[in-house]
Formats: structure tokens, C-alpha cells, sequence
């Protein structure tokens, strides 16, 4: 009975923070919200394991990063994999539907540009994407997201740099 | 600089949202399948013992049987007086 209530103990304190990082990686609620059940299983799993070298919300972000960048990368294998079986001819098998941007945290008339921006931030490498999206869109700190990270701090504004400077050339290639 | 400073106050522009209601339902109910789909170490241990204990069974009970059918084979084989060589004719 106690664990339980430590259990929701855990996902009050942070399922907020889980959704909205995975909503910023993802774009999408319905993926969102599964990714969120998948980490919360993942955490009820792992929680004796967890060590206290870290904190609990440290040790919670870096498991929804790297549950997040997988479903990332089972997407796009999934969408390369339609691709090729549309150059091959293959109709008769049933096609994946891909899903459409749908961020609830972002207002009506900024859709658009969010969305072009958004979708260029998923073309960074993920580490640049990641130290992004931890400063910008959630707002920690640079020693934060260097602990999440297990980088420097240096290392860290590196990264940002680097993805804005990315950034800027991407968004002036779309302009064009 | 200027673009940078864009880029920020874009992203900036983003709301945090509350996760649904019934999340943790969900979570709940697939946690709960999930520690019903996964057998104990302890079960697996029973059932290995179990496996073996059956294996060797069978072993003692063959060799037991196969002792006893071969001696009843050949006692057969010399009251009926047959020939129990692989040589058919006598040259």
C-alpha cells in the first residue's frame, strides 16, 4: 500500500514535467501521452534501482530523454520504411498513419511559426536538440541541464550555440 | 544576435499544459498488466526443478524397461527357434 502511494506520490510531483517534455519532443498529443504511461511504468520498474547520486527529478528527466529520442528514432525508421515500400510497390499491406502536429501548449496564432520552428529543432542532432529544449522550452538552468546531460557546463553553452547557429541556417534555408 | 533572441522568445511563447485527468488510471492499469504478464524467479525455479525432476524419471523408467524388453525378446526368439543373424544364406 505505501509503495502505491509512493508511486503517486512520484507521478504527482512530476508527471507534469514529463508530459510537457515529452509534448516538446514529440509535438503530439496522443504520442505525448502515451510516451508519459511508458516512462511511468519505466520509473515504477527502475525506482529500487535508482541510486542517490542524482536527484529524483534528475534521474526522471534523463529517462524521458532517452524514451523520447527512441520513439524518435522508431518514427522516422518507421516512416523510412513506408518509403521504401511505396518505391517497391507493396500497397496491399496497411500504411502507418503519421501524426500531425498538435502541441496543446501552443497558442492559435503562433502555430505556424512554432510549428516550422519545432520541426526544424527535431532535424538538430540530439544532443544540440536536447540542451535546446531543456533551456528554452523548459526553462532549467545551465548547471541543470549539464547535470541532466552529464556534460560541463561549458559543454552545455557549446550545445546551445551550436543549435542556434544551426538553427539560423535552417530557418534562413526555409526563407529561401 | 537579433535572430537568436527570436528563436528564444519564440520557443518562450510555448505553455506548459496539465497532463489528462486519467493518466494515471492508465498508468495504473498498465503497470497492473504488466506485473501479471511477468512470472516470479520463484515460479521459474519450481518449474525448472519440476522439468528436471520429470526428465530424470523418465530416464531410470526407459532404462529399467529397456533391460527387461530386451531379455524377453530374445526368450521369445529361441522358442519360436528363429534365426536372429543378419545372414540370409549359408555359403
Amino acid at each position: 500500500m505505501s509503495e502505491k502511494n509512493d508511486f503517486h506520490e512520484i507521478y504527482k510531483d512530476h508527471s507534469k514535467m514529463v508530459f510537457n517534455l515529452c509534448l516538446n519532443y514529440l509535438q503530439n498529443t496522443e504520442d505525448a501521452e502515451e510516451a508519459t504511461q511508458d516512462i511511468f511504468v519505466k520509473i515504477y520498474g527502475k525506482i529500487d534501482g535508482f541510486r542517490s547520486d542524482s536527484t529524483l527529478k534528475t534521474w526522471i528527466y534523463r529517462i524521458t530523454i532517452t524514451h523520447c529520442l527512441d520513439v524518435i528514432k522508431a518514427k522516422t525508421r518507421q516512416k523510412r520504411f513506408g518509403f521504401m515500400q511505396s518505391l517497391f510497390g507493396k500497397s496491399g499491406e496497411e500504411e502507418i498513419p503519421q501524426k500531425n502536429f498538435n502541441h496543446p501548449g501552443v497558442e492559435l496564432e503562433d502555430k505556424e511559426s512554432l510549428q516550422e520552428l519545432l520541426e526544424l529543432i527535431q532535424e538538430l542532432p540530439d544532443n544540440q536538440k536536447t540542451a535546446l529544449i531543456l533551456k528554452s522550452m523548459d526553462g532549467l538552468a545551465g548547471k541543470e541541464i549539464a547535470e541532466i546531460m552529464k556534460i560541463t557546463d561549458k559543454a552545455v553553452e557549446s550545445l546551445l550555440s551550436r543549435a542556434k547557429q544551426n538553427l539560423k541556417i535552417k530557418l534562413e534555408q526555409t526563407k529561401d | 544576435m537579433k535572430q537568436n533572441d527570436h528563436i528564444e522568445k519564440t520557443l518562450n511563447r510555448i505553455n506548459k499544459v496539465e497532463p489528462s485527468a486519467y493518466l494515471f488510471t492508465r498508468i495504473e492499469s498498465k503497470i497492473q498488466s504488466f506485473t501479471n504478464s511477468t512470472v516470479s524467479m520463484k515460479k521459474v525455479m519450481i518449474g525448472m526443478a519440476l522439468t528436471c525432476l520429470l526428465l530424470a524419471l523418465n530416464v531410470v523408467i526407459t532404462s529399467t524397461n529397456s533391460e527387461t524388453n530386451s531379455s524377453s525378446s530374445t526368450n521369445l526368439l529361441d522358442e519360436l527357434n528363429m534365426n536372429t543373424s543378419n545372414q540370409l544364406y549359408n555359403e
